[in-house]
């Protein structure tokens, strides 16, 4: 008897089923399409119950011919808490100086910065204003004609003259650097303070440090290895200084192979130096991420990191009544050879747009970045350097940066500085391979080097 | 005469829906970017030219990417392995008879498989650092060059066994127990009826489960890339990671999607003939 | 007696089931932990016991994600999918499986299924991205579902194709004498008894797509169609990540999967398809 029941209900419920299956298979994909829209069109709506101000927007888009409104999109990878306050005052300053422009902020991942640009690039999808690494990813976009010329732009006489160097290809503006980054050696003050340390300024009086460090229990350095962007500022710090502020082109030389490691003795020099403090690196360097070593150096189980000026944002976040102070790295005898390491950051860059509205706006919001307010806010909630000259309430560490006068700092402006990730990840890795036993095989690491790089077109 | 050419299109007309998805979101795709592999693009132009087959002969000559295809063997034949192995454990644990632990553990088996890659990485990077290099002496796991392959091949075990034991629980659950106490009845031990009934009933789960684990392996990407971004020193680089990094970082993208593109193949052969070694094998009731 | 005699093996099997319960919570337990440490507690020790109940990263993750508004992005688009794979795989595994023997067009595409598995979404990437933007489906839920959809049922097919083999031909052959066609026993006879398998891919699928990605990055940029898991990713930063927050935003966003998980077990469990069968 139940069974019974139960197929009949079960024969009637797959035969409503096959009904309302043979309907859809009998439509083509296209009217499948449309039945998605339709319901897409239901999202949208429920939307803009809960949103006016993106419904707006939704329509806008729908229909472009009846409003006068510009809509133009920000892709930035700003997800930092400081850095979203910051690009919300930008959007609210703008919109209040413009408000018939519509500025979209679209956020992704850094991770995913790049996959996300290269593909709404691919796809006319460009966003007005986005921003690039390095002069030689600018040099990239440009020649593939995305980027706008900046000549001329208002903005430009705020910037500091020497970092707009960094943004011109062939004498044209295409980028400006937003913030200066430093590189340099970051540690804990109380640490210091301590075990009654002084700031060195030679190679010698760093080792010292050190001995007096480890003696003491203290890990002199936390070397975050198990990270390979973070492992190459070790090398970075030093060869920058002796083999890069002498010889712009030097990265180059060895792009195009001109040069090579093995007949490089400042690059030998350079690399003996930083393995020479391998044994303060504590016991697992390769096995200390970034998280670790910042965790390290701001709770005073490690004195010192070598990295970029971010990290002090970094230290503070897991510690934020740690005292962090920074030095240039010492690279001989001589103090004067120890120069702080300044660089132009990040550059903004606008898409050059053939729509005359759409690229106005860009240049407009431009303007409203680069303006004295928003950088303010740049130096202030997201803890940069800004590259707009000003008086800015920075944190210490960064102001001590800033402060190092021309002559006792290199910018790394307007010269090809870096060498291309392919070449770097190269260099990186066979470093990394010779790093981990207790002795280093000059010879070998550089023929190996100069055999890798050989091998790439 | 109605009755059999209807019959001979409704066989068609079962998979038409799901194949008119597929064409949408893979298929056409996948036809429309194939070109790239044959182009010297890299990846921000708005136009390339056509190299023919030269990015297929660079992949031959490529030195660096030999590091990344033999780690990408070693991460498919441990990982295949173990997490079979594991995945199989679990479910015939969950299968056997305590009522109440069976609930509570195939929840605990199936939590991990809701965590991302990168939490997963956080939570083994630390366990590698500060908890397993304790507990058997060595430095951390993860920055050894001989060793980062395996550890990274448990993250990934702990963090997917439970879709594995999903498909071979099914697969238990469907082995008729008639069959097991038929068995028992001819004299056959534990082990017998394990390598006799089980192991034979469960092919279609088999060939599911070591199938797209070991291409699922030589995919690796997003753990791996989580856990040491490939390294130390490239040691657990995979193809795919190289592949992207080609295409997003070194400004390669032809030459990227065309070691992505002769990869896909070595995969899909590899995928047919182990699918098609356990399809023999399975047993139709 | 008969249970006696199993007594050593029972509690060998107990210890096994206990030991492995422990190494899969322990990394689940430090999740817990770090889900409720500020990051400078995290800092000074992962393992310690929180030192009060710590409950900002919650607030803040939900707060910061957008919660209730993502989730239900979430729900819109995982759930729609895979009752459409659930729909659209069991249909054409079965007519794989019992037809592709004689018919090459669905042996082709069985193997077209399984080489497609293979090939990574990078590849597809900006030609999907370019029909998306043609067709205005950007930045739409339901052309998200589609795509969810497009890109899952060649997995779930090829999940179908073995199990339907372990479900007798007799069954339904009885149907066909009966006079239903093929459609109908389908769904009548056969579909009913796919329940295990069923349940299993819908689980799998749910948890899936509601971790999904790679495809929602590029498809859905608007704060406002974002999915929770993509809003968990906010908490990582270019040099700086918020463990804690990302821990606890994780946590609180799987509940519905493993909820749903839960209900699903119980199909899992219950389905012995073949027993079934026989009775």
């Amino acid at each position: 008897m139940r069974k019974s029941t139960l197929k009949k209900m079960r024969i009637l419920l797959s035969a409503a089923m096959c009904i309302s299956l043979a309907g859809g298979c009998g439509q083509s994909e296209k009217g499948g399409e449309s039945q998605e829209t339709d319901s897409a069109q239901a999202v949208d709506n429920g939307q803009e119950v809960s949103a006016p101000s993106d419904a707006a927007e939704n329509e806008e888009e729908a229909s472009p011919s009846e409003g006068e409104k510009v809509t133009i999109t920000w892709l930035n990878h700003y997800q930092e808490a400081g850095k979203q306050a910051w690009v919300e005052k930008c959007k609210e300053v703008f919109e209040e100086k413009y408000p018939d422009v519509t500025l979209n902020i679209e956020t992704v991942g850094a991770d995913n910065y790049t996959t996300v640009l290269q593909t709404k690039l691919a796809s006319d999808d460009a966003p007005a204003i986005f921003d690039l690494a390095s002069n030689y990813d600018l040099g990239v976009y440009d020649e593939a004609g995305h980027l706008a010329d900046l000549t001329g732009q208002p903005c430009l006489e705020r910037v500091d003259s020497e970092l707009l160097l960094e943004g011109q290809i062939d004498g044209v503006q295409k980028g400006v650097p937003i913030e200066i980054t430093g590189y340099g050696v970051f540690y804990n003050e109380e640490v210091f303070a301590e075990n009654s340390l002084e700031v060195p300024t030679t190679l010698s009086e760093l080792k010292a440090v050190c001995e007096t460090l480890s003696a003491n229990g203290i890990q002199p350095f936390a070397a975050p290895f198990a990270e390979q962007w973070a492992f190459r500022y070790y090398l970075r710090a030093i060869s920058d200084i002796t083999c890069l502020m002498p010889d712009h082109g030097w990265n180059e030389s060895k792009m195009d192979k001109t040069s090579t490691f093995s007949e490089d003795e400042k690059f030998k020099e350079a690399v003996e130096t930083y393995f020479s403090f391998h044994e303060y690196w504590g016991g697992d360097p390769f096995g200390t991420s970034w998280e670790d070593a910042q965790s390290m150096v701001a709770n005073g189980e490690a004195a010192m990191c070598i990295h970029g000026s971010w990290a002090v944002d970094g230290f503070l976040s897991h510690n934020p009544d740690c005292q962090i102070g920074v030095f240039p790295m010492p690279v001989s005898e001589d103090a004067k050879d120890t120069i702080m390491i300044k660089e132009p950051g990040q550059q903004l860059v606008l898409y050059n747009n053939p729509d005359a509205a759409q690229m106005e706006a860009a240049y407009q919001l431009y303007d409203t970045i680069y303006s004295e307010e928003c950088m303010a806010a740049y130096a202030q909630e997201a803890h940069q350097m800004p590259s707009v000259v000003g008086n800015y309430n920075m944190l210490p560490a960064l102001k001590t940066i800033m402060e190092y006068s021309a002559d006792a700092s290199f910018m790394e402006a307007g010269i090809t500085r870096t060498m291309t990730s392919e070449y770097e990840d190269i260099l990186m890795e066979i470093l990394i391979n010779h790093s981990m036993g207790e002795s280093f095989d000059m010879e070998g690491f550089c023929k190996e080097a100069d055999a890798a790089f050989a091998a790439v077109e | 005469m109605y009755f059999p050419m209807k019959k001979k299109l409704t066989k068609y007309l079962f998979v038409l829906p799901g194949f008119c998805f597929f064409a949408f979101a893979m298929l056409i795709p996948f036809v429309m970017g194939i070109n790239i592999a044959f182009t010297d693009w890299d990846g921000v132009a708005a136009s390339y030219q056509y190299v023919g087959l030269k990015n297929f002969m660079d992949i031959f000559r490529d030195a660096r990417i030999r590091t990344p295809f033999f780690n990408t063997l070693e991460f498919a034949l441990i990982g295949t392995v173990v997490g079979n192995v594991v995945s199989l454990y679990l479910a015939m644990l969950i299968n056997s008879k305590f009522e109440k632990l069976n609930h509570i553990s195939r929840t605990v088996f199936f939590i991990p498989v809701c965590f991302s890659s990168v939490l997963t990485a956080f939570l083994w990077k630390f366990l590698y650092r500060e908890f397993i290099s304790d507990l058997f002496g060595t430095k951390n796991l993860l920055g050894n060059p001989f060793w980062v392959i395996p550890a990274i091949v448990v993250i990934g075990v702990w963090n997917g066994a439970g879709i594995n034991m999903l498909i071979y629980l099914s697969g238990l659950k469907n082995i008729p127990l008639e069959l097991y106490e038929a068995s028992k009845v001819d004299g056959a031990n534990a082990f017998q009826q394990f390598t006799r009934v089980t192991l034979p009933l469960l092919m279609p789960a088999f060939s599911v489960c070591v199938t797209l684990t070991l291409t699922s392996w030589l995919k690796e990407f997003a753990t791996t890339l989580s856990a040491t971004g490939g390294g130390p020193g490239g040691a657990s680089r995979t193809v795919s990671i190289y592949v992207y990094e080609n295409l997003y970082k070194y400004y390669k993208a032809g030459y990227g999607q065309a070691v992505s593109f002769l990869f896909s193949l070595c995969l899909i052969v590899i995928g047919l003939c182990v699918s098609s070694f356990f399809r023999k094998r399975e047993v139709e009731l | 007696m008969k249970h006696k005699k199993n007594m050593p093996g029972d509690v060998i099997l107990l210890l096994l089931m206990l030991a492995t319960i422990v190494i899969f919570v322990i990394p689940l337990y430090l999740a817990v932990l770090t889900a409720f440490k500020s990051k400078p507690e995290l800092s000074r020790s992962v393992l310690a016991l929180p030192e009060g109940l710590y409950l900002e990263n919650f607030r803040e993750g939900m707060r910061r994600s957008d919660f209730f508004h993502s989730l239900r992005n979430s729900v819109l688009v995982t759930f729609p999918s895979v009752i459409l794979i659930v729909l659209c795989a069991s249909m054409s595994g079965y007519s794989v499986a019992r037809h592709a023997q004689k018919t090459a067009a669905l042996q082709l595409l069985d193997k077209v299924y399984l080489a497609s598995l293979m090939i990574p979404f990078q590849i597809l990437m900006i030609p999907v991205y370019r029909i998306y933007k043609a067709l205005n489906l950007l930045n739409s839920l339901p052309g998200m579902v589609l795509m969810l959809t497009g890109t899952s049922i060649a997995y779930a097919s090829f999940l179908y194709v073995g199990f339907v083999k372990s479900i007798p031909r007799e069954i339904e052959e009885s149907a066909y004498m009966d006079g239903c066609s093929e459609m109908k026993t389908f769904w009548i006879i056969t579909f009913p008894l796919l329940k295990p398998v069923s349940a299993t891919v819908a689980a799998l699928h749910v948890m899936w797509l509601w971790n999904d990605f790679n495809i929602s990055i590029i498809l859905l940029q608007k704060e406002m169609v974002r999915t929770i898991t993509v809003k968990q990713f906010y908490f990582f930063g270019q040099y700086t990540a918020e463990y804690g927050l990302a821990f606890a935003a994780a946590i609180v966003s799987m509940i519905p999967v493993i909820v749903c998980f839960a209900f699903m077990q119980k199909y899992i469990v219950n389905g012995i398809a073949a027993g079934a069968v026989k009775s």
